[in-house]
């Protein structure tokens, strides 16, 4: 028998909305309910409830399963205290709204926006604001957090405020293209092990993403920015952190992204920009980097020596004020994967075969960042004359200069570079011969 | 108070005739400019860090050349000469209304090069990313100008002190070297070997033994990218007990780096048979 080409759309479309499921109104003109809270209690499993712009000061409990959604951005203002949207069904949905109002983290309660405590609901275009912790979910699974924007009490220090989406006990959860600001933990896996972070964008919080004893999470095409963290990622293993941008994260203590105790994650693809220090690693072992790019970073890799084994590749290192700090003694670090090095704008070797690997290895410190390694208080000295003239002298001696280095640094072809130091020695130079020349006037 | 006034028109005339004072009002604006298009590369970061960027870029080489200016200024006008200075000092005015108005003559001329140079690039910057930060590096330039009155104080020092002006210009040549390269370079070598808290507070204490290094480390935090020095830069400021106490440190020692080489000129210049 040959079914019609449409009858897999018909037969999804009748699952999505059975025969018996009901629209019940609320708020507009010949509504069924003037207030949300009826509306849930008539509904049965399965029903929609549509609420009409305006303001609802109520707290919510959805206790079965069914679609809530706002049409004109309702505003819904919870009493002030606990937490204002509570599912405990399953395959439940809220989708639409703006919620404020919750408690405000005085007391042990759960002070959220919307409160998850089951499976397989969809929390979707909602705005939450003035709450204290946008959206929690606590032992539930496969949950869908997508499309909300969160913003947090970004008037109060960090310790203050609450978390944007908080996961806790809660594997498997999605948590996509959401727009959070000025939270503590903007995004918080705890014990969520096999979540996804997907297109997110994250500003103005101690943590954009925050990351605890959750494995396997992916963490992808997120843009964490201005923030004191970009990822603070902790004892989880297996986490793949794919294709986000870390921007801007300058705060103290200012990290792109920390791996502290992370075994066998991999970071690629990612773009590292402008912060304070890009990445961290430490007490983390065989992770591997690859493809990313450290750009206009104070210092854009630190490795504590309790990192091990970790390995970089195909990663481009450019414009940075220091590419590599490694504090005390390096641990087994590769700096190229497969034969493939990275791309440095320090590098000063050639390649003289054209196979686009240069031919002398890169050490991926300067004497500036290993002395700043030894001691953490000489970063006092950065942009001094006397540091680029370390960094010279030590070329020019040929002396070796550490044992961290990259065996095969990738060259771009023609890229012949000037460096900021032979602009400055020709200044100098230039300089002194015009003061030179002056004064011999001058005597005259 | 007019003769001082008097002198320091007359330094400053002669001072802004100087080919190479012009030629270094017009590498400052030149240096501004290609600073803040290499800032500008990463342009995502662009209109936030402009000004930050380009200052991070420009501190280095205001460190060399400012000090470098002044030195050779300070010590081509401060330094006695057989030609006219003779007729100069048997004047009815004091040797010290001589010292201090040729320091303001040449501060005037110097700061008056690094302001318009610098203020030439920022308008370039302000005019196409917005003046955003514009304060920040107003600041950057006031300290450029602290630091060429004090290497012009030391050059006075130095020319007051050393017997000829051959003497003068080495030692002076040797004190900016001293200062720029040398100092932090030896201080660096310690830090690497001193670790451990004994060294970080060496380390600390020591900046405050070169001007360059208080003048860099107060450009990099009031105009360079926010938190530049990170945990260091925290640790310095609680050294100082505060972020008040290490602004007032750092304010008393560029006044004492200045006042104490002019007073010790004027004392050698007092006792000196010119």
């Amino acid at each position: 028998m040959r079914l019609p080409a449409a009858a897999p759309l018909v037969a999804a479309a009748l699952i999505a909305a059975p025969a018996d499921a009901r629209t019940w109104t609320v708020g507009r003109a010949g509504a069924d309910f003037p207030l949300i809270a009826p509306a849930i209690a008539a509904a049965a499993p399965g029903d929609v409830v549509e609420v009409t712009g305006g303001v609802y000061r109520e707290d919510l409990v959805i206790d079965k399963p069914l679609t809530l959604v706002g049409i004109d951005r309702p505003v819904l203002i919870g009493t002030g205290e606990g937490t204002v949207v509570t599912i405990t069904a399953g395959g439940a949905e809220v989708r639409g709204f703006a919620i404020e109002g919750s408690g405000t983290g005085q007391t042990n309660q759960m002070d959220a926006g919307i409160h998850l405590l089951s499976d397989g609901n969809r929390v979707t275009g909602n705005l939450l604001r003035r709450v204290f912790y946008g959206i929690v979910v606590v032992d539930a699974r496969r949950n869908e957090i997508a499309g909300n924007e969160i913003h947090g009490l970004r008037d109060l220090p960090f310790g203050r405020r609450g978390d944007g989406i908080y996961l806790y006990r809660a594997p498997e959860n999605v948590v996509a293209r959401n727009r959070v600001s000025g939270e503590r933990d903007a995004i918080y896996f705890q014990y969520a092990p096999r979540g996804r972070a997907i297109d997110n964008v994250v500003s103005d919080s101690r943590y954009a993403l925050h990351d605890m004893f959750s494995d396997d999470t992916l963490i992808a095409g997120n843009e964490f920015g201005n923030s004191a963290v970009g990822a603070n990622i902790m004892n989880s293993r297996r986490i793949r952190f794919e294709g986000n941008r870390i921007l801007r994260n300058r705060g103290i203590p200012g990290v792109g992204v920390t791996l502290k105790e992370c075994d066998d994650s991999t970071v690629s693809g990612n773009t590292f920009l402008g912060n304070l220090r890009g990445l961290l690693l430490d007490g983390s072992s065989n992770n591997r980097f690859a493809g990313n790019l450290f750009a206009a970073n104070d210092t854009a890799v630190t490795l504590f020596s309790s990192a091990e084994a970790n390995a970089f590749g195909g990663n481009r290192f450019d414009g940075n004020w220091s590419d590599v700090v490694l504090s005390g003694r390096d641990s087994r670090t590769q700096w190229s994967i497969d034969g493939r090095g990275n791309r440095w704008s320090r590098y000063r070797g050639f390649d003289f075969d054209g196979d686009g690997i240069g031919e002398s290895p890169h050490p991926v410190t300067g004497a500036f960042e290993r002395i700043e390694g030894a001691n953490p208080a000489a970063r006092l000295f950065l942009q001094s004359p006397a540091a680029a003239g370390l960094e010279l002298a030590e070329r020019a001696s040929g002396a070796p200069a550490g044992d961290a280095l990259d065996l095969a640094p990738m060259v771009s072809r023609g890229a012949a570079r000037w460096p900021a130091s032979a602009t400055l020695a020709a200044l100098a130079l230039a300089a002194g011969a015009a003061a030179a020349a002056a004064g011999r006037r001058r005597t005259c | 108070m007019r003769n001082l006034i008097a002198i320091a028109r007359l330094e400053l005339r002669a001072a802004a005739r100087l080919k190479w004072i012009q030629v270094l009002a017009a590498a400052f604006a030149l240096m501004t400019a290609a600073a803040a298009y290499a800032a500008g590369a990463a342009t995502e970061l662009y209109g936030a860090d402009g000004f930050a960027r380009t200052t991070m870029t420009l501190v280095p080489v205001v460190l060399v050349l400012v000090p470098l200016g002044a030195i050779v200024l300070g010590v081509s006008s401060q330094a006695i000469e057989t030609g006219s200075d003779p007729f100069l000092f048997v004047q009815p005015v004091g040797r010290a209304t001589i010292l201090f108005g040729r320091w303001l003559g040449e501060l005037a001329a110097l700061g008056g090069a690094i302001a318009l140079g610098f203020g030439a690039g920022g308008a370039i910057i302000a005019s196409s990313s917005g003046p955003d930060g514009l304060t920040a590096f107003a600041a950057f330039v006031a300290l450029s100008v602290a630091l060429a009155a004090i290497f012009l104080s030391l050059a006075a020092a130095v020319a007051a002190t050393a017997g000829t002006r051959t003497t003068a210009l080495g030692a002076a040549t040797f004190v900016w070297f001293f200062f720029v390269l040398l100092y932090d370079g030896l201080a660096l070598s310690l830090a690497g070997q001193l670790t451990g808290s004994t060294g970080g507070r060496l380390l600390f204490g020591s900046v405050f033994g070169n001007p360059t290094d208080v003048i860099r480390i107060a450009m990099l935090q009031v105009a360079g990218t926010s938190n530049v020095l990170g945990a260091a830069g925290e640790a310095w400021t609680r050294f100082l007990g505060g972020e008040r106490q290490a602004a007032a440190a750092a304010a008393t020692a560029l006044a004492a780096w200045t006042a104490v080489p002019l007073g010790i000129a004027a004392a050698a210049l007092k006792r000196r048979d010119v």
